[in-house]
């Protein structure tokens, strides 16, 4: 199983550019994802409290 | 004409409202395969061992950060001469997914670097372009939000980002003759041998999944920057009471 | 009428000194610490006066530049031109040979003292005083274009240099080139050529790309 995931002597490099790569796309997907609900839900609570 | 503009943000702020979840879900699983046919199922490389497998990565990154610009003065320029509300949101909600894949490209050939040249940066032709790059996303996204006025920071943008793309080229190709004056007419450092097929194939489909990750992301982002301009509008507050 | 908006954009610079001699006074300046900043490596600071220079006179322009349309625009100057009968392309035009005329041309007359302070020889001089003479009324409209889109902006401080400086790489990779080529020996007819070109070009076209940029600045 080591030697599967061993990429010969730049197995730091691959991995942390592989790491990097995926938590930046992650963090670019969720940002709009998690303002716009919090717009959406600061949005909501203007509307109740006109009610 | 003004009636079908605002329905139109409407449309699509009302139809994509499912559709995110189900593309997300569809990019997550076709990426996580992509790392996986790249990482591993991909053969080694002769000369480089497997530090060659960044490009997997590094490629899709760097071409995505050059067509999302594109993408972005595209719809830029449709926004300036026609007004039209979504180019304008498209346009600029691009610019910052294009900065991130600028980033992406720009770290990991700076990982790649390090084993294969023994450097972390060069000052040739690709890099500094891509470095220039990001500094043009980083200005359009500037300008953009330091405009109170949405509309007019948008024109504004648009307009910058027309004239940057015109300046992409000519920078690649002053930096690339001003280095090969100085290397000579020698041996270039990127002198890639014809790659067998099994190497491609993960990097032309990462590139297909990278495409599909940026229509995802636009996605979600229009929303968001149709909410933040229509949110006190009439159909919206209806809309959110459903 | 020409001459009229001829002479009132030089009563304008003639009003207060401070416009020529400012920027003048600051290249200098900025010119003199980066010995101190160096140290007293002779050869170091030889080979790369001519990069010092061209830095030095882009933070010049930049700063002379990026406030342009500043006073204009709180008047409601830029107003009367977009509705007056007279070309405006014209007037930017004079603008912008005007600006560069008395801000820049003096510190590029005083570049043989640079040469005698960093004790740089004739030819190099020569081929520094070329490029930057083509290559400054460049870094001058690029710098106007810049300063047009960031007027609406209430503090745009550091934003118009941020946006402008990317325009400047094609004009400072073909200056420093210029300059190069001379120290090798070598003959520097393309760069020239191609500064000349690129100055060529982008002067005709500047004052229509300004006026585009001001009528939406100004929310027309």
């Amino acid at each position: 199983m080591i030697e599967l995931l061993s990429m010969g002597k730049h197995t730091a490099f691959v991995y942390t550019a592989y790491i990097f790569s995926v938590i930046v796309l992650i963090i670019g997907f969720y940002v709009p994802h998690f303002i716009l609900n919090r717009e959406v839900k600061k949005k909501k609570n203007e509307n109740n409290k006109d009610k | 004409m003004n009636i079908s503009k605002i329905a139109n943000l409407k449309y699509f702020y009302k139809h994509t409202e499912n559709v995110t979840k189900t593309l997300s879900f569809i990019t997550f699983f076709l990426f996580i395969a992509g790392i996986f046919w790249g990482l591993y199922i991909a053969p080694k490389d002769y000369l480089q061992g497997d530090s060659y497998r960044i490009i997997y990565l590094h490629v899709p990154a760097a071409w995505m950060s050059l067509q999302v610009y594109i993408v972005m003065a595209v719809t830029g320029f449709i926004a300036l001469v026609w007004k039209i509300k979504i180019m304008e949101i498209i346009s600029i909600q691009s610019a910052s997914i294009g900065a991130y894949f600028t980033l992406i490209a720009l770290v990991t050939g700076m990982i790649w670097g390090k084993p294969t040249w023994g450097t972390y940066w060069v000052w040739d032709a690709r890099l500094t372009s891509e470095l220039i790059l990001l500094f043009l996303y980083i200005g359009v996204i500037v300008i953009y939000s330091s405009f109170s006025d949405k509309r007019q920071g948008a024109k504004i943008s648009a307009l910058l980002a027309i004239v940057g793309l015109i300046n992409i080229p000519i920078i690649h190709y002053s930096v690339e003759w001003w280095n090969t004056l100085h290397q000579g007419p020698t041996v270039t450092k990127f002198e890639k041998p014809s790659a067998h097929i099994t190497m491609l194939a993960p990097l032309l489909y990462m590139l297909l999944v990278f495409n599909l990750y940026f229509v995802t992301v636009l996605i979600k982002r229009v929303r968001l920057g149709i909410f933040q301009r229509e949110k006190n509008t009439k159909w919206m507050e209806n809309y959110l009471n459903d | 009428m020409n001459s009229i908006i001829f002479k009132k954009e030089i009563y304008t610079y003639f009003r207060s000194m401070n416009y020529i001699f400012l920027p003048l006074i600051f290249f200098f300046l900025v010119i003199s610490i980066f010995p101190l900043v160096i140290g007293p490596n002779k050869s170091l600071i030889t080979k790369i006066i001519p990069g010092i220079i061209w830095i030095t006179m882009i933070f010049t322009t930049l700063i002379n530049s990026v406030n342009f349309f500043k006073d204009d625009y709180n008047n409601g100057v830029i107003e009367m031109y977009l509705t007056s009968e007279k070309s405006i392309e014209y007037i930017l035009f004079l603008k912008i040979i005007i600006c560069w005329f008395f801000t820049i041309f003096p510190i590029i007359i005083f570049i043989p003292i640079v040469s005698i302070m960093f004790n740089i020889s004739l030819h190099i001089l020569t081929a520094i005083f070329l490029t930057l003479l083509l290559g400054s009324p460049i870094l001058v409209a690029i710098g106007i274009f810049g300063s047009a889109l960031t007027i609406g902006i209430s503090r745009n401080n550091i934003l118009g240099p941020i946006i402008t400086v990317p325009f400047y790489i094609p004009v400072l990779i073909f200056s420093a080139s210029a300059i190069e080529s001379v120290s090798n020996g070598l003959p520097n007819d393309l760069q020239i050529y191609v500064l000349l070109s690129i100055l060529l070009l982008v002067l005709p076209t500047m004052p229509y790309l300004l006026k585009y940029t001001l009528r939406i600045s100004i929310n027309n």
